[in-house]
Order: C-alpha cells, then sequence, then structure tokens
C-alpha cells in the first residue's frame, strides 16, 4: 500500500472519526512525521490535515494507530480483512484492531462485551476494573499533589496486577 | 448413534404444532458462535488444519450428556439430498451444505439441538423450541457451551466478547430469532407498517422463503443484529418484547378481519382447502400460500385446530429435499409439483371433509 502524498510505502494508518463521519488514510513514516501524526500531542487540526482549512477541534476524536499489514499467527493480511469484512484466526483480532474499532459502531450498539464469559474471564475482568478505578484514584491524588495517597494507591494497583497474573487465565 | 432414516421418520420435538402453544409464533432459536484458540477461522484454515479441529471437537460433542445417541455426520459421509434435507430442517445452514471434508453436524435425538461445526465459526450452536421461547433457547445452547468450555479452549477476550470469523458476531456470538406466521397482517395490509416498526428497534426481519421482499406463505423471522455492547438477557429481552408484540397485533387483526370481514376470511380458507384437497400438480409457492390459509383457518375455528400441526409438517415436507427423499429416487421438477399435490391431497384427504363441514357451520 502507497502512501496517499508520496509513493513510498505507507507504515502508518490514520483514521478520523468527525460528526459520525469516518475518514481514513494511510501514509508513510517521513509524511506522517512531517503532519506530526506519529506524536498525538503534535497533531494538526483534522480540518488542516484534510486540506479544507481549519476544522472544529472539539468536535471530532483523532485516533491516531499503527495497524500491522499481516497477522503474523495465521498469514491473513489486512486487505484480505478489507476485502471480505472476515478475520482469518482469533489473534487477528489484535493485528487489526484499529481497523476493526473503526467499523464496530456501525455494526453493534456498544464497543464492549456485556454478556456471558467463562469464570477465568470473569476473575480477570473484575480485576481489571478494580485497577482502572484505582489508577483513576492514583492521578486524582497526584493532580492534588496528595502524594502520600498517591504512593500507596500505587503500591496496591502493583500488587493487584501481580496477583492477577499469577491466578488469570 | 441416530441413523439420517431415524432421524427423517422423527418429526422434531419442536415441530409440536400445538395450536395453544404456536398460533403466530412457530419456533424460538439461539445460535451461538463460538472458535478455539489455536486453529484459524474454517474459511481461512487448510483442510488438514480442519479436520484436526472437526475430529477434536466432534468427539467431545458426542461425549456430552445433551447429545447422547444423536446424529452426528461428517458432511462428506452424506448424500447431496440428505444435506439439503438437512437444510430444509434448519439443522444445517445453506451454507454449510456446500462443504464436505472436515465439516459436519452433530444433532441430539429429539432435533432441538444442533452444532454445525467448520461452517463460517469452529461451532455454532443451535436450539430450537416450539413457540414464543427464546428464554429456554438461549438456556439450551448455553448447556452445550458450558458443557464443552472445561474441554476445549474457546477464543475469549475480556473487552471484546467471543471471537468470531465475522466481526458482525463478535461478543455473545448470539443470534436468536422466531419464526412467525403474519396472515392476518399481510391481509390487512399492516404488515409494512409492523415491519418498519420492528426494524426501528434495532432489529432484523426478513421472509422465511420467497427471494427479495416477497415472504411466500407469510412466513417471516425476526431477529437481533447487535451482538457486542449487551447481555444476552438484555438482547432476549428486547427480543421477546417486540416479538410479543407483534404477535399481539397479528391476534388483533385475524380477530378484526373475523369481524368484519367473516365472509371473505371464510371463503379464502375455503378456497384454499379446495385447492389443496384437489389439485393434481402444485408449485412449492403455490402450496405454501393455500397451507398458511388453512393453517389461519384453523386458528379461527374454522377448520379443526388439529389441522395446524398437519399444516406445519406440510409445509416442511412439501419442500424440494424432503420431496425427492420420501419418494426414494431423483425426481424432475415439474415431476415434484406433482408428488407435491399428491402428497397434500393424501394428507388432507382424512381431515377435509370435516373441515369443510367446519367452514360451513362458521357461516
Amino acid at each position: 500500500m502507497k502512501c496517499d502524498s508520496c509513493q513510498e510505502k505507507a507504515t502508518v494508518f490514520y483514521t478520523q472519526i468527525a460528526d459520525g463521519q469516518v475518514k481514513k488514510f494511510v501514509l508513510c513514516e517521513k509524511c506522517a512525521n512531517e503532519q506530526g501524526i506519529t506524536n498525538p500531542d503534535g497533531l494538526l487540526s483534522p480540518g488542516e490535515l484534510m486540506g479544507v482549512g481549519a476544522g472544529a477541534e472539539g468536535d471530532s476524536d483523532v485516533l491516531p494507530f499503527e495497524s500491522a499489514e499481516e497477522c503474523s499467527a495465521c498469514g491473513f493480511t489486512l486487505e484480505d480483512f478489507r476485502k471480505i469484512g472476515r478475520m482469518g484466526c482469533a489473534r487477528c483480532y489484535e493485528a487489526f484492531g484499529s481497523e476493526l474499532a473503526m467499523r464496530l459502531p456501525s455494526m453493534h450498539k456498544g464497543m464492549v462485551h456485556q454478556g456471558y464469559l467463562p469464570e477465568g474471564l470473569l476473575k480477570e475482568q473484575a480485576l481489571r476494573g478494580k485497577v482502572e478505578a484505582l489508577e483513576k484514584e492514583l492521578r486524582e491524588a497526584v493532580e492534588s499533589e496528595d502524594y502520600e495517597a498517591a504512593a500507596g494507591l500505587r503500591d496496591t494497583i502493583q500488587e493487584l496486577k501481580k496477583g492477577g497474573k499469577g491466578g488469570g487465565k | 448413534m441416530m441413523r439420517f432414516s431415524t432421524l427423517m421418520k422423527k418429526p422434531a420435538d419442536w415441530m409440536s404444532g400445538d395450536v395453544h402453544q404456536t398460533p403466530v409464533v412457530l419456533t424460538s432459536r439461539v445460535r451461538l458462535a463460538r472458535n478455539v484458540t489455536d486453529s484459524p477461522f474454517p474459511g481461512w484454515a487448510k483442510k488438514r488444519e480442519r479436520q484436526l479441529v472437526f475430529g477434536a471437537i466432534r468427539g467431545e460433542l458426542e461425549a456430552l450428556g445433551v447429545m447422547k445417541d444423536g446424529f452426528s455426520h461428517e458432511l462428506s459421509e452424506l448424500e447431496t439430498v440428505q444435506k439439503q434435507v438437512l437444510v430444509e430442517r434448519h439443522l444445517i445452514s445453506r451454507e454449510q451444505a456446500a462443504r464436505s471434508e472436515g465439516s459436519g453436524a452433530v444433532v441430539n435425538r429429539k432435533q432441538s439441538l444442533s452444532v454445525m461445526i467448520n461452517e463460517e465459526d469452529h461451532l455454532r450452536i443451535q436450539a430450537i423450541r416450539p413457540g414464543l421461547e427464546l428464554q429456554e433457547a438461549f438456556e439450551l445452547s448455553q448447556s452445550v457451551n458450558r458443557g464443552l468450555e472445561s474441554k476445549v479452549d474457546f477464543a475469549v477476550d475480556g473487552t471484546l466478547g467471543y471471537l468470531t470469523a465475522c466481526p458482525t458476531n463478535l461478543g455473545t456470538g448470539m443470534r436468536a430469532s422466531a419464526m412467525l406466521h403474519l396472515p392476518g397482517l399481510v391481509l390487512s395490509d399492516l404488515i409494512n407498517q409492523v415491519l418498519k416498526g420492528v426494524n426501528k428497534m434495532g432489529l432484523a426481519v426478513r421472509g422465511i422463503y420467497g427471494e427479495g421482499t416477497e415472504s411466500l406463505g407469510n412466513l417471516y423471522q425476526i431477529s437481533n443484529q447487535s451482538t457486542l455492547g449487551e447481555s444476552e438477557e438484555e438482547i432476549l429481552e428486547r427480543l421477546s418484547k417486540v416479538i410479543g408484540d407483534v404477535a399481539v397485533y397479528e391476534q388483533q387483526a385475524r380477530e378484526k378481519m373475523a369481524k368484519e370481514d367473516g365472509i371473505l376470511l371464510k371463503d379464502r380458507v375455503g378456497r384454499a382447502a379446495g385447492v389443496l384437497g384437489n389439485a393434481y400438480v402444485m408449485t412449492s409457492k403455490e402450496a405454501l400460500n393455500h397451507l398458511s390459509m388453512i393453517r389461519l383457518g384453523a386458528t379461527q375455528g374454522m377448520v379443526p385446530e388439529s389441522m395446524v400441526a398437519v399444516c406445519d409438517r406440510l409445509v416442511m415436507e412439501s419442500q424440494p429435499a424432503h420431496l425427492q427423499w420420501n419418494s426414494g429416487k431423483k425426481i424432475e421438477p415439474e415431476e415434484r409439483d406433482v408428488l407435491r399435490a399428491q402428497m397434500i391431497r393424501e394428507h388432507l384427504q382424512s381431515s377435509f371433509p370435516a373441515a369443510i363441514d367446519d367452514i360451513d357451520q362458521s357461516l
């Protein structure tokens, strides 16, 4: 696949979702760097990038990502997925995750599974929820400069993560 | 193991034809898509990989208590007509019938559970119940899922749920559907309005027989589209509610017709009975539409209630592969129409004099 701005091989895949419209383009690393895409903080506004003047930045979510060209487990390619809309194997979901994330909203009510899970995964999921909540508390503690609480939270999180690895599937 | 001929002789337990259980909703169906972690999905796997998965899963399935002494075959072991019969019985899909080695089906004795191996996904666990029993159908399919999950490593992710070949099945991997007979809504020209409403609820509607928007026999299927972002219970609850509502609208339409246009309704039922009982050449389209009228008449007390079961059985058995299998020889399409007419005449002869009396008396 070739870069949209020059003829080099594209390695950066960029998806922009604004006002419910999905726009995709592919760039080589050099052009991507020039556009500031590899560094999310340095992003140009979507409008500038698309060459249509300044856009309303507040209205859009920009998801810069790099996506694999091929699934390392089964050899199925991103092109294959785009062509037939199906995956080659379970691991393809990691390899083409960003491409998938873009398509999910038009297929499903939500992006996160809410249904039945086998017991092992349920525990893992509960643990992840706990860690996420603590991480939020940690950020708040740091912001309010409560470093003592932050240190305690950090230790708890580390412990939970360690325990989770041992006990998870 | 159950033989194909036994499966053919025994009607499935969901073909009960109990008019009180199935006046509008004939069947409820739930299917769960599951895949194993360590092999490519069937559409991308090599033949050898498919065969390995097939062998392993088939063994585990046959060992499950609920599937005991069931029907279990690799598709390559079956004749084309046998595969088509399984499709007509909704035990395997049309897509799967086209496959052969490394693909197969395990069906329990009651034919209420059927597991397709190596269709689009490694496993498609399907449960069928009579009437509106989606929750029961889900629990039945879930019993197979639970039985397998300790023995087979299913591909499942905490965030995306069950990983499927097509992302449209991600999450629960569950497609739940019901088959509805809606002649009242069709005859009162309310069908499009109702189906549009169902669509707006994020549910899919399609005709079961016929192509495009045409629905033969006034039979429709309503199913969920989204499989990710809601629990199985939420999906089933919404679906059951919408299907229940449609069934009520259908009953209201039937009652209104019987009250306001009674003579017209009797005319339709009587003509259908006349044609079915006396025709010698019958296309499947004609059969489906006339049988639909008899079924309607049976729920409105115009013909005996027992005719509901007869109609449902004839809809199933007047399909091409069933006709051919039961005739025991290869038949041409024109010959099929003759056989179909004959089979229907024979089935109806015993019930029809009484049926026509009933129509007279209800005038």
